[in-house]
């Protein structure tokens, strides 16, 4: 594209204001507020218009900047300006409240509609943006070196990627990462490193509580053990006592039956045995005497015959007297007999009776004893079991206590990694952004960056007499500045320098963007800081880059040397 | 006879643990139980029926008194229970060896077991969950309703997934007068079948969506007579989708919850899902839809409403166009979809910037 003139009919301080063009180098000279950047304005303005929709603000500044100061009436232009074989004719009105923009093919004599989009496509690919990244080429607003070498590279990103870029792919990058920082914060770390422990504690309680219960259930058993132990003892000495009444009771039967015995037997004892029988000496005495008798009376009475009746008598009584003598005699064995008898049964009695007191005596003397000491201890042992049950259930309330708190902690922290969840489902979203802008950046670098670098590189080589003879973008899109001996950091070159290589950077893209139509470039007081040599290297090289040069320039220099 | 089911009370539980209403809805949960037992009492209700998960977890020793204790003063009504999945009942713990009162019956067998209610008629079978996950609940086609009462019931706690209506079927023909199941918090009755999943008493955590409340039953002669679901709960959870699209500011969208909370009620809490197309640049707010109170969850599944065939075929030549075809290669997911957007929105922040 080639700008043929341009008429500023209302603009900025400018009325019905023409300029021709040449296809080569122009150089517009003026004294500072001539109105060179109202020219360089009115070119952007007439190729995009003065308001961009996607940034009101600073449009708004640009619109009232370049509003005629004294005709109310307009604010338009016109621009002619020649693609490939033909001619074209811009027409534009900024007015707000009376936009428009008209193009017409002068050569074919036709207008073309719609205008915008029809212009767009003769303007292959070059957007308001591009146009302020390579062609129209102003002094470096950075304030300060660093800033100004940040500016470079952001545009190497960009004029790395295509001619429409209007994309700052460092910024999305730093916005992303942005994102993924505010969004680690949001997670809640803290609360997420101690799930584990808060885990592991309740796990260890639960554990802790089930040991409880084992040993609860052995401390349970063995109670039952004990108390079963401490039941027999009760109950066999119990069943002992009760035997023990049962064979006494039996033994007191026997002892009293032994004594009725005893009772019922004759009284008899050992004196009686003895027994004499009296009567019958008596008797026989008793008959003697009254033999006797009757012999005396006979001696005596011999003659007096009168006393036979009586001795007689005394004869008769005398042998009753033997007579009874000799049945008492008779009688007394047998009655002898029958105490010897008696005495035997007697002693029979006695002896069994002896034997029945002494078994009796003997059963009360075996009456059962429990063992207190045993009892006592099985019952102090039993006791201490329970006391340490009680004790094991005091334990298991409260580790459950415990358990429960962790449970709750847990399970706020299970809320808390549900929300850590879903916040690192974003990290990673903004991760996966991140991965394929940088595959992107990467693989634009890769081929049009290495076109780039060796455009560009001739370009400095040319300007600075071979000096610097390469330069290169690397992977993180830094410049790396390349002479014979060493590699030089962006940041240690002089700024002048750095504005060239930002002058062969932009022709560079320029060149490979617009390859088969070259694009006017717009120079605007860049060379301020070019000495005299590199200077006139820069001219010659525009001179000769194929592109329409426009230069705005304070300077004669400029001019002189064109 | 009038006995009701209740089932999954989860005493315990600290509902919407991070919001500034859990504690009040813990003891709301414990409130909604005592009363509940107190209706009973003056409703004349002869059995209770608790299909586990009373507890939220292994009851403490003062829970199990606290508890105790409120059964204890229904004198006049049976009560019940079985323990659920949650309890974690373990052989000889305290919860195991607990003494209850004369009118509660704990089904603690793995394999379901009965008992006989001899004041009721009644004979109750169940089994209970153990914290080892063992328990035989499988094999009811073993189950032999003997004649013994003339009301049989059947508790059962157990995971909807293994309730197939095959399975179903076959506990309907074992010959119950009501199969009472636990452990789903949301109520189901299958009244042809007079079965049901009684549902949480209230609800107790934020999927717990719909009315609650527990199955109340009269059966007279053998035949069920009324079957039903009450509703008691003091809070519901209720879901609400907004759609959003690009003319939708945040200000209509908290205008249109508000609305729709006051309509619902106050005293619900709320899970907003947000659906459709954000203007690009400005997503809802989370922040300040939590801020207009009772919203439990906003799950925000917008999307920037971007025309991506308009946006590849305008930028087919740059940066975002090869975003968008390098993005299309990827597999289709949620992180990917979110990725794209996010990326996107990065790029296209920058345009028109210099």
């Amino acid at each position: 594209m080639i700008i043929l003139d341009l008429e500023l009919t209302h603009f900025g301080k400018f009325h019905r204001k023409k300029v021709e063009l040449r296809s080569n180098v122009n150089v517009i000279y003026g004294r500072n507020e001539a109105g060179k950047s109202t020219v360089h304005s009115f070119i952007r303005g007439m190729l995009f218009g003065l308001e961009n929709p996607r940034s009101i603000d600073a449009d708004e500044v640009r619109y009232n900047r370049y509003f005629p100061w004294d005709n109310r009436g307009g604010y338009e232009g016109k621009m002619r300006f020649q693609t490939g074989e033909k001619v074209y004719r811009l027409e534009r009105s900024f007015l707000k409240n009376n936009r428009y923009c008209h193009l017409y093919c002068e050569t074919d004599d036709q207008e073309l509609t719609p205008a915008e989009r029809r212009l767009a496509e003769l303007l292959d690919g070059l957007n308001e943006t591009n146009f302020v990244n390579t062609i129209s080429i102003e002094q470096l607003k950075s304030a300060t070196d660093k800033g100004l070498i940040l500016e470079l590279q952001n545009f190497i990103s960009n004029t790395g990627s295509s001619k429409s870029t209007e994309v700052d792919i460092e910024n999305a990058r730093a916005r992303l990462e942005k994102r993924r920082d505010e969004l680690m914060v949001q997670k809640d770390l803290d609360s997420e490193a101690k799930y584990p422990s808060c885990m592991e504690q309740l796990q260890n309680m639960n554990r802790e509580i089930t040991q409880i219960i084992i040993r609860k259930e052995k401390k349970e058993r063995e109670q039952e053990q004990l108390q079963e132990n401490l039941t027999g003892l009760e109950t066999s000495h119990s069943e002992q006592v009760k035997q023990h009444e049962d064979m006494e009771i039996a033994a007191k039967r026997q002892y009293e039956s032994a004594l009725q015995e005893l009772y019922q037997a004759p009284d008899v004892d050992e004196t009686d045995l003895d027994i004499k029988n009296y009567g019958a000496i008596m008797f026989l005495i008793l008959g003697f005497l009254f033999v006797g008798g009757a012999a005396a009376m006979y001696v005596l009475s011999g003659a007096n015959r009168s006393h036979n009746l009586i001795e007689l008598l005394f004869s008769a009584v005398a042998l009753g007297m033997f007579l009874l003598s000799a049945y008492s005699k008779l009688t007394f064995k047998g009655k002898k007999r029958k105490i010897k008898q008696d005495y035997e049964r007697r002693m029979d009695a006695t002896k069994y009776f002896q034997k029945i007191k002494r078994n009796m005596e003997e059963v009360q003397k075996g009456a059962p004893v429990l063992n207190v000491e045993k009892h006592t201890a099985l019952s102090a042992e039993l006791e201490s079991i329970q006391e340490q049950l009680a004790a094991l259930a005091a334990e298991e309330d409260a580790k459950s206590q415990k358990a429960a708190e962790y449970n709750n902690e847990q399970e706020r922290l299970l809320a808390v990694l549900e929300e850590n969840a879903s916040i690192q489902e974003e990290i990673d979203a903004v991760n996966l952004a991140l991965e394929i802008i940088g595959k992107i950046t990467d693989r634009v670098h890769d081929t049009f960056g290495n076109r780039l670098n060796r455009e560009a590189s001739v370009l400095l080589s040319e300007i600075t007499n071979g000096k610097y003879n390469r330069i290169s973008v690397d992977d993180e899109m830094k410049v790396r500045i390349h002479t014979e001996e060493r590699d030089v950091p962006l940041e240690s070159v002089s700024r002048g320098t750095v504005e060239q290589i930002y002058l062969c950077i932009r022709i560079a893209a320029a060149n490979l963007l617009w390859q088969k139509a070259p694009m006017p470039f717009l120079f605007d007081d860049v060379f301020a800081y070019y000495d005299d040599e590199r200077m006139e290297n820069a001219m010659k090289l525009l001179k000769n880059c194929g592109h329409q040069v426009i230069i705005f320039s304070c300077h004669t220099r400029e001019k002189n040397l064109v | 006879m009038k006995f009701i089911h209740i089932s999954d009370i989860h005493l315990g539980i600290r509902p919407d643990i991070r919001f500034p209403w859990s504690d009040a809805r813990a003891e709301e949960i414990k409130k909604t139980f005592v009363s509940l037992l107190k209706w009973c009492g003056t409703n004349q209700v002869d059995l209770i029926l608790i299909t586990g998960n009373l507890f939220h977890r292994k009851p403490l020793q003062k829970e199990l008194e606290w508890v105790n204790q409120l059964f204890e003063q229904q004198s006049e009504t049976k009560i019940v229970m079985i323990a659920g999945d949650c309890e974690e009942l373990e052989e000889g713990d305290s919860y195991d060896t607990f003494e209850w009162a004369q009118n509660v019956y704990f089904i603690k067998s793995r394999a379901i077991s009965s008992l006989y209610i001899k004041d009721l008629d009644a004979a109750v079978y169940g089994c209970s969950c153990y914290c080892d996950g063992l328990n035989d609940s499988n094999r009811c086609e073993h189950i032999e309703v003997d004649e013994n009462g003339s009301f049989r019931f059947l508790l059962l706690n157990e995971e909807e997934e293994k309730m197939t209506p095959e399975r179903r079927v076959q506990l309907a023909e074992a010959g119950f007068d009501y199969i009472a199941l636990g452990r789903r918090h949301e109520p189901v009755l299958w009244k042809k079948a007079q079965m049901a999943y009684s549902g949480s008493l209230e609800p107790v955590c934020k999927s717990d969506a719909g009315k609650h409340g527990f199955i109340l039953g009269t059966i007279d002669e053998n035949e069920m007579t009324d079957l039903k679901l009450m509703v008691c709960a003091s809070r519901e959870y209720i879901g609400i989708k907004i759609r959003l699209q690009p003319d939708i500011t945040q200000e209509q969208v908290e205008e249109h919850l508000k609305k729709r909370i006051e309509a619902d009620g106050n005293r619900n809490i709320y899970r907003v899902q947000i659906l459709g197309r954000y203007k690009p640049g400005f997503p809802v707010e989370k922040k300040r839809i939590y801020q207009l109170g009772n919203i439990v969850e906003v799950n925000d599944r917008s999307l920037p409403g971007y025309d991506l065939d308009a946006l590849i075929q305008e930028h087919k030549d740059d940066v975002i166009g090869m975003y968008l075809e390098e993005m299309s290669k990827q597999t289709k997911g949620t992180k990917e979809r979110k990725a794209l957007y996010c990326g996107l929105q990065a790029l296209l922040s920058q345009e028109g910037k210099t």
